[in-house]
Order: structure tokens, then C-alpha cells, then sequence
């Protein structure tokens, strides 16, 4: 390199390396600052990202609309088999629904006896799914509401079926959940019946692991595996899905969410101060029955949301 | 200075930052929620690779810097970290790339490869000796395999598409 100085034209060669040596120092200095202070960069980064997305949410929602036309297209082809398919889960449905419709009259008159009052603090946000993580390192996805809707780090996100993960990282119009099939994303659960504690280690697969079960004698598979609350992160009695064996017979979770099409999900309201006792947990449980709305607005009560 | 007019320069720089916004939002489209088994090549890097070794005026460090790093942010990748080890490896494949008579297609994807094959082990070594919670390496490998593999038809598209044509290096290893 010492010879760059023979061409003529060569008189900003040591400005250019001056400035690619501050750049370097520059990124690295970043992602040492990061490392340190990791809440102010990642606030920077909600920053970016909320500026970002939605100017560009123009270009974003035909891209994506095109790309899953043409998906649905290809799913024509398998119209027949689906359809019985559904028919077949249809029917089952059926008989859950006149359960859960009992059961929901049972709950309310006991409510009634009770009377309990709900908390009004329990209702919920629904955002439309703007954006995924963009790489296959993590697993999150970016929503349309932000903290001018209310929406806290740390709530927890839903589709219809069941938990999808929670909010990490907020900016005043967007908001990015975590999955759980994220490696970042360890939530403590119980599985049901048997009361077992654990925890749910995303891996980056389809299916997120259950590890240190109390006593692995207790569960089998098919249990269901709900959000235990501890720790104070994320209410109690969320249905994250169904314990399973894998090949390698290792607990995991298949979790009840529909992770191929996250459309719509809805941010449970979760001031979390006070301990959500059982009365709680067993309103929290019954949210989740109810469908996805598909407009961003707040229902005001659990019961309003559930009535359908 | 340049052979290139300036006019022309520029063009180059804005359309890369039109690419890297196209591919950008490619990414973050809501159409894999599941986790994948294959990722896709990085296509920006192959990009960045490819013009960088044929008209460096073109895609200049700042720039990359810039949008790099923008993708850091938007990608959810720890911040400089990624970029950082990308331009540090580009400046030096660029100095050996100059230094070097042998100017063969074969022998600058060789280099090529080397330089992807650095940037995934070193990012994910520096990642996990900070104690930086890393996803299996097996992801990272299978992304620069593809990024390998697909370096030639990002090479031929840029040739023959966008016109950013054979390298530009003098034997001083400046680019004139």
C-alpha cells in the first residue's frame, strides 16, 4: 500500500482509510455500548424501526399481499383434502363449543355468586402484524400498535388459540414480540393437570423444548401447558399449547398458536402490579376462547370480548 | 478523477440503496412466522461484495456503513457488530484482491468464499465470548454455503443487468 502514493490521482487515499478506520472503530464502539447498556440501544433501535416500517408500509402491504396470493393460489390445489379436513374438525368442534358454552354459563353464574367484580385492567389490543424479524437468527414479529396505544414491554401477545409471545422492544406506533420459538424467549409454565412447574426455552424450532420439569414422572404427553405467572412477567393461566415427545424423546411443547399465519394478534393489558390470584388466572384462561378481532380497538371487558 | 462521470456514480449508489431497501423489506414481510430450516443468502452482502471488487466508487465504505448498519437495526442483529466485521473483511479482500495478478473469476470467488466463511465464524465467535445468547451455528454455516453458491449469479445479474462490470484495480491497488 505504501506505493498508492506514485498515482496521481491518490490524494484522499489516506482520508478514505482515515474514515473507514473511524467507521470501524465506530461499529465496534457500538456494539460494545450495546453490550453494555443494552436498553438505551435497543430504545434507539425501536426508534429506528418505528420510523422505518411504517413509511415504508406502502411498498410492504402489496408485497406481502402479492407473495400470499400467490401462496393461497398454490393452496387450491390441496382444496378437497383441506375441506374434509375441515368438515372433520368442524364436527369435533361442534361438541367443544356446546362444552365450552356450558361451561361459560356455569362460569358466569358463578361469577355472579361470587360477586366478583373483573378487573378492568384485563382486556386487551389487537394489532395487525406488520413485519417479521427478517432473519432466521430470531423469531419475532412487528406489530402496528405502539406506546400510543398503551402497549408496555414485557405484555404478552395472543392470536386466537393461544400465547404467541410477548412484547420486547416498543416504539410509539409499532411494537415487536418476541415468539416463543425465539432463543431469547424462557417462560415459566405449569403443565396441567398434574401442577408441574417448567419452563418453555425457545430454540429456533418449530416446537420449543420444556425443560427442567419438577418431576418428569408426573407428566405425559398431551398435557396442557399454560403460563405458570411466576416471576411476574406474564399473567398466569395463558394456553401456550400441548406437551409432546420428539424423536429424540425429549418434552416439547406443540404450541396451540397458528405460528404459519400471524395476522392479527391481541396484547393482553397486564399492569402487573398486583398478584393475579386464581379468580385471575381463571378469567385470563377464559380470554383466550375468544376469536381474533380483527379492528384495532379495546374491548372493555374480559365478558364483553367472550360473549360472542 | 474517476473514468466513471459522476452522474453515473451516484446513480450506482442510489439504486444499491434502493436494492438494499427492496431486500429489507423482502425480509421483514410477515410471511415466515416458523422458524426456518433454510435461510435464504445474504443478498446484500453478496451485492456488496461483488460491486466492491468491480467499481468500489460505487458502493464507497460510508455508504455500506450506513446501510449496514440500518440493516443491524432493522434485522434485529446486536448493532455494529455484523457490519463491523463485514467492512473489516471487504477492506482487506479488497487489499489482497489488488495485490494479486491473478484476476480469474475462479480466484475471486475463492477469495470470496473465504471472506464469508471469516465474517459467519468470526461474528459468531465474537458473539458467543460475549456471552451473547447465539443461535446454533448450523444456521449461520448454512447461510454462508448458500451465500457461496450464489455469488456467481449475483455476479452475472450485476454484469449483465446492472452493468457493474470487471474489476477496476491498478497493480497499486488503488482504484483510479
Amino acid at each position: 500500500m505504501s506505493n498508492d502514493r506514485q498515482t496521481q490521482t491518490d490524494y484522499f487515499a489516506p482520508v478514505r482509510r482515515a474514515i473507514t478506520v473511524i467507521l470501524l472503530l465506530g461499529l465496534f464502539g457500538l456494539f460494545v455500548l450495546w453490550r453494555i447498556d443494552s436498553p438505551r440501544v435497543e430504545k434507539f433501535r425501536a426508534l429506528v424501526i418505528d420510523t422505518f416500517v411504517p413509511s415504508f408500509e406502502w411498498m410492504l402491504r402489496p408485497m406481502t399481499s402479492v407473495v400470499k396470493l400467490a401462496q393461497d393460489y398454490q393452496s387450491y390445489e390441496k382444496l378437497l383434502e383441506q375441506n374434509k379436513e375441515l368438515r372433520r374438525e368442524l364436527q369435533q368442534m361442534k361438541s367443544w363449543k356446546e362444552a365450552a358454552l356450558q361451561l361459560e354459563q356455569e362460569n358466569a353464574r358463578l361469577l355472579d355468586l361470587n360477586q366478583l367484580r373483573v378487573d378492568s385492567k384485563l382486556t386487551h389490543v389487537s394489532g395487525i402484524v406488520v413485519a417479521d424479524s427478517g432473519s432466521p437468527f430470531r423469531q419475532s414479529v412487528l406489530l402496528n400498535i405502539g406506546s400510543k396505544d398503551g402497549i408496555q414491554d414485557g405484555w404478552a401477545a395472543m392470536d386466537g388459540l393461544g400465547l404467541v409471545g410477548r412484547i420486547s422492544g416498543v416504539g410509539s406506533s409499532t411494537s415487536r414480540v418476541i415468539l416463543l420459538t425465539d432463543n431469547a424467549s424462557q417462560i415459566p409454565v405449569t403443565i396441567q393437570p398434574s401442577g408441574q412447574q417448567a419452563i418453555l426455552m425457545g430454540d429456533n424450532s418449530y416446537a420449543p423444548p420444556v425443560e427442567f420439569i419438577e418431576n418428569v414422572d408426573l407428566v405425559r404427553p398431551g398435557d396442557r401447558i399454560v403460563t405458570s405467572g411466576r416471576g411476574g412477567v406474564l399473567p398466569a393461566g395463558l394456553l401456550i399449547g400441548t406437551l409432546a415427545f420428539d424423536p429424540n424423546n425429549r418434552l416439547r411443547a406443540s404450541l396451540a398458536a397458528d405460528y404459519e399465519r400471524l395476522e392479527f394478534l391481541k396484547v393482553l393489558r397486564d399492569y402487573g402490579t398486583e398478584k393475579i390470584d386464581n379468580f385471575g388466572s381463571l378469567v385470563t384462561r377464559k380470554e383466550i376462547e375468544t376469536g381474533v378481532s380483527t379492528t384495532k380497538e379495546t374491548s372493555k371487558t374480559v365478558n364483553e370480548g367472550s360473549s360472542e | 478523477m474517476s473514468n466513471i462521470p459522476s452522474e453515473r456514480i451516484w446513480i450506482y449508489r442510489i439504486v444499491f440503496i434502493a436494492i438494499s431497501i427492496f431486500l429489507v423489506l423482502t425480509n421483514l414481510m410477515p410471511l415466515q412466522t416458523m422458524p426456518q430450516i433454510w435461510p435464504w443468502p445474504n443478498t446484500l452482502l453478496l451485492i456488496i461484495f461483488c460491486w466492491s471488487l468491480r467499481e468500489p466508487n460505487f458502493v464507497p465504505i460510508p455508504l455500506i456503513t450506513l446501510v449496514m448498519l440500518s440493516q443491524d437495526f432493522l434485522l434485529h442483529r446486536p448493532p455494529g457488530l455484523f457490519s463491523g466485521i463485514t467492512i473489516l473483511i471487504l477492506v482487506w479482500i479488497k487489499a489482497i484482491t489488488a495485490s494479486t495478478d491473478d484476476k480469474s473469476f475462479l480466484a475471486e470467488w475463492m477469495r470470496v468464499a473465504l471472506a464469508f466463511a471469516a465474517i459467519s465464524l468470526i461474528n459468531h465467535l465474537v458473539l458467543s465470548l460475549s456471552l451473547v445468547a447465539t443461535t446454533e451455528l448450523r444456521i449461520s454455516l448454512i447461510q454462508t454455503i448458500f451465500n457461496i453458491s450464489t455469488y456467481p449469479f449475483v455476479v452475472l445479474i450485476s454484469h449483465y443487468i446492472f452493468r457493474v462490470k470487471r474489476p477496476y484495480f491498478t497493480r497499486s491497488g488503488r482504484v483510479i
